[in-house]
């Protein structure tokens, strides 16, 4: 019986997505108004409504207009507050943001403009089924719980307030057309660690001069360069050998996920640790090389894989 | 969904202000508490300083749960004390309170409760009070109750949004007054238990003294309009009870029954009463009355009853007549004497000669005239033969003694008579446009029975004829007076004016807002329903522009009021803008020499303006703001027609 009304709720939920989403499909910017916004009492507007019957009642037998009077300011007020609660959302325009990206499993903050807020009071907003916070800048940032890899449609954002006396609430779901990345979790596989890694002690190499910052070894710094500038004193720093050598990340054997989590895992390291990483996958291989936009690259080919 | 409700600054100020109004709820309901509950209250209500005060945390829900069983069973104890409909204004009081106490700020569900719960409060404190001074205060506390879950739902401090309020309440009352003017109204659709609290007005029995005591007092008893002529002076005898049964010192007020005949009445009279609370079921009325509006019904006796006892202001409107009461089931039990009184039977006796009931009251009335009779508040005590002692030992009494003796030896000479409590006169009000009546006015008169009518005969009419005329301040001694003035509420001049101006509105809210009723709403529909129908197409013309040129006249008041206030040099340039844009870095100067850059035959002139540009808004020349205007139509004449050769 309970498996049939979830059926059936399930259902009705996904009509009504299909619904708006041919009501208001996903741009870029969007004004909120009457075609997107629902205006509906909260309980506590239909318990309202329940004491104005009770005082209608009580002020016909007692034949006391006074307390009758009440109850028409009590309707008159449930009236007026659904007019104020939907001017206190109407007008309002989100502005969607850049992409952004983040990692399963964690999540995501995606930042959202919300212009003409600053007048409104006790908005609350948050994606579909995600926590919601109360909103009160034009610059704000909704987290999203990242749960599978690949290239999405923010979900549709909800706002919703009970602006003025809570008796009526006022709510939208609005998509707004902005992308998120959600990239494989990193996850290391012990078994499976890659030789040198966390290893400094083999073959060290000189690599590049960096400035001296407290802590780094004395025995590492530049002595010739100190005696012309003694001021500014500048370390050699060293990594191992290997560590200039081209590293290929390939899948192996394992299931795919778990395998794209360690490859995740290993991209990070190679970036980290300023190594040319190339990456050979089934459908697209790149060339060994490092730095942000490579690294954003693998990333985004791991994602859609 | 909940508001983020963790500033504490935000939440005490909201606690403070839910207590406050909870003060002010135990204030106004009083009348509904015995000392006892009050203290209890009072108790809890300073217990929540220690939360609000000193910041400690709130009370456990089991801690609030358990005082709450405690109090409730002491509240069931004296229930009977009570009456249910305070045992129910005490059981949401505990509740609102308990609630604060152990109010828990992470939801707003508690909130929520709390505020419905204080809404119905407030409609309790309008089932004990309706006068207008302190409808006022309870409008103040439902005020109060508003910006309270005005601000829980706004989830911060927010200073009042004034011109917001002015702009909804724009809206708001057109509906509200709509609502309260055309919602249709029923009648009482159950009978609700009433409250228990004790009776003030006339008395159940009358003794020689009962009224006297009802004299000292100034309170108000009831307030009438006529809508027709209104009655003599003299006429003015408000019939409230019947007095028939005498045991020798006290007399018992009749048990009346609905009356079962309906008489015609002629009505001299049409007038609607207003009666103060006084847990009664008395009502009011002149002469032979008939029943136009109101949950009121007869009786047998001709007297207007209520049907539930009279606990809140109550309006009745009825037509009347001054003529004899007709009385189709007349018993014999108003010939009832008690033994004794010997000598008020050997005056019987002798006036019984006259054999005619009219006479016979005549001879009596002569008796009182002639016989040096008296008419005191503070007569000598009577013990014994009561009738006799004052008629012929004192011979000095009040309204009650008079009364008792005539219908004593009326009775004894063979004459139906009775007594009636009532109040006679009262003064009028605003000009004459109400009667008000007052328990000092209260008085006690005799009918007799003859030819199958009632007749009315007032003894204290014979002795001081003044009473009727000027009402009680006339007749008395100024001693007597003095002393009776010391309970009324004695006041200067001003005061008494300015009590009586409040008395005024007081009054005009219980006609038209307390009083109103389904009566007076379906005439005002009909009124509109007339005038829509008087409505022609010229009348229909001139709302149509009426209305326009009030929207053209908020229009253009908007406009004023909203109109860009610039300074006059960016005014200098604007038409110049028009024709080439200028970039918002640019200087007005700059500006000018790129228009003589980009039309060279106007350089000359974009000299001349650019410096007298300058007189004018550095050297503040105002010659130069005139030579400036000139120049500038100059130039835009000139770019114009360049633009249009090109």
């Amino acid at each position: 019986m309970s498996n049939l009304v979830s059926a059936v709720k399930l259902k009705l939920r996904n009509r009504m997505w299909q619904w708006l989403a041919k009501r208001q499909p996903a741009s870029r910017e969007v004004q909120l108004n009457q075609k997107i916004l629902f205006v509906f009492p909260t309980r506590f507007g239909f318990s309202t409504l329940v004491l104005v019957v009770l005082f209608y009642i009580l002020g016909t037998n007692y034949q006391n207009n006074l307390i009758l009077m009440l109850g028409y300011v009590l309707l008159s007020l449930l009236l007026i507050c659904i007019g104020l609660s939907y001017l206190n959302l109407a007008g309002l325009k989100l502005v969607a943001g850049k992409e952004q990206a983040g990692f399963v499993d964690e999540s995501l903050m995606i930042p959202v403009q919300i212009d003409a807020i600053g007048k409104r009071f006790a908005i609350q907003g948050g994606f579909v089924e995600q926590p919601t916070i109360l909103l009160t800048e034009a610059h704000t940032t909704l987290s999203l719980q990242l749960h599978k890899r690949g290239l999405f449609p923010i979900p549709r954002i909800k706002l919703s307030s009970e602006y003025p006396f809570g008796l009526i609430r006022t709510w939208c779901y609005v998509s707004l057309a902005q992308n998120y990345w959600a990239y494989p979790a990193p996850k290391r596989n012990s078994t499976n660690q890659h030789a040198g890694d966390g290893d400094l002690t083999g073959d060290l190499a000189w690599h590049h001069l960096s400035s001296y910052l407290p802590g780094d070894p004395i025995k590492n710094i530049d002595w010739k360069k100190l005696a012309r500038q003694p001021l500014q004193p500048v370390v050699k720093q060293y990594r191992p050998e290997s560590y200039d050598v081209d590293f290929w990340i390939e899948l192996q054997d394992g299931a795919l996920e778990v395998e794209l989590s360690r490859l995740c895992a290993e991209v990070l390291a190679c970036e980290a640790r300023q190594q040319n990483y190339g990456v050979r996958l089934p459908n697209l291989s790149l060339a060994p090389n490092h730095g942000p936009q490579h690294q954003l690259k693998v990333l985004q080919a791991l994602a859609l894989c | 969904m909940l508001v983020a409700f963790r500033d504490q600054r935000f939440i005490n100020a909201i606690h403070w202000r839910i207590w406050f109004s909870q003060i002010l709820l135990l204030v106004l309901l009083t009348p509904a508490f015995t000392f006892w509950s009050q203290a209890i209250f009072a108790l809890l209500l300073l217990a929540k300083l220690d939360h609000i005060y000193f910041n400690r945390p709130v009370w456990s829900l089991g801690r609030s749960n358990l005082l709450a069983a405690l109090i409730m069973a002491v509240l069931l104890v004296m229930s009977k004390q009570l009456g249910i409909i305070h045992l129910m204004f005490h059981f949401l009081l505990l509740a609102s309170i308990l609630r604060l106490l152990s109010i828990r700020t992470e939801d707003l569900t508690d909130y929520r409760q709390l505020l419905w719960v204080n809404y119905f409060l407030v409609a309790c404190c309008f089932i004990v009070h309706q006068n207008l001074a302190i409808s006022l205060c309870i409008l103040a506390l439902l005020m109060l109750q508003l910006q309270i879950q005005y601000l829980i739902f706004t989830g911060k401090i927010v200073p009042t949004p004034w011109k917001k309020i002015m702009l909804v309440g724009v809206i708001f009352f057109p509906i509200f007054t709509g609502l309260f003017v055309f919602f249709p109204r029923l009648p009482p659709l159950w009978q609700l238990p009433g409250a228990k609290t004790a009776q003030t007005g006339l008395a159940d029995d009358m003794s020689p003294g009962s009224i006297e005591k009802l004299v000292t007092s100034d309170q108000l008893a009831f307030r009438v309009t006529f809508e027709s002529l209104r009655p003599k002076q003299q006429d003015l005898y408000w019939r409230a009870k019947i007095y028939s049964n005498f045991d020798g010192s006290t007399w018992r007020s009749e048990p009346q029954s609905r009356s079962r005949t309906t008489y015609s009445v002629k009505p001299d009279w049409r007038y609607t009463v207003i009666t103060e609370p006084h847990q009664q079921r008395i009502l009011y009325s002149l002469g032979q009355p008939a029943i136009v509006q109101g949950t009121v019904h007869l009786t047998a006796q001709h007297l207007v009853r209520s049907y539930q006892v009279v606990s809140q202001r109550l309006s009745y409107s009825l037509n009347g007549t001054n003529q004899p009461l007709p009385d189709n089931n007349f018993n014999s039990s108003y010939l009832q004497l008690p033994a004794g009184n010997a000598k008020a039977r050997e005056l019987a006796a002798q006036i019984r000669q006259l054999n005619q009931p009219k006479l016979i009251v005549d001879a009596l009335a002569a008796h009182f005239r002639d016989k040096g009779y008296s008419y005191t508040l503070s007569p000598t005590a009577l013990n014994g033969d009561e009738i006799d002692q004052f008629l012929f030992e004192t011979k000095a009494g009040f309204c009650s003694h008079y009364a008792g003796a005539a219908v004593f030896v009326l009775r004894a000479a063979g004459v139906p008579a009775r007594v009636v409590g009532g109040y006679l006169g009262g003064k009028w009000q605003d000009e004459q446009n109400y009667l008000q009546v007052r328990q000092r006015d209260a008085h006690a008169w005799v009918e007799y029975f003859a030819d199958g009518y009632w007749h009315r005969f007032d003894p204290t009419a014979v002795v001081a004829p003044d009473r009727l005329e000027n009402g009680l301040d006339e007749v008395l001694a100024d001693a007597e007076l003095s002393l009776l003035q010391q309970t009324w509420v004695r006041n200067t001049d001003l005061a008494q004016f300015i009590i009586a101006k409040l008395d005024d509105l007081d009054f005009y809210w219980s006609k038209w807002v307390i009083a109103f009723n389904d009566q007076q709403q379906n005439s005002i529909m009909k009124e509109l329903k007339e005038s829509w129908q008087q409505l022609s197409l010229m009348k229909i013309g001139r709302i149509i522009i009426v209305t326009v040129m009030l929207g053209f006249g908020v229009m253009l008041i908007r406009w004023w009021l909203n109109r860009e206030k610039v300074a006059e040099p960016i005014k200098l340039f604007r038409r110049l803008e028009q024709l080439e844009a200028k970039t918002p870095t640019e200087s007005y100067q700059g500006f000018l020499n790129r228009i003589s850059v980009l039309y060279p035959s106007t350089a000359a002139l974009c000299q001349q303006l650019s410096a007298s540009y300058a007189d004018w808004i550095f050297a503040e020349d105002q010659a130069s703001a005139k030579q400036s205007w000139r120049l500038m139509r100059q130039l835009v004449t000139r770019i114009k027609k360049q633009k249009l050769s090109r």
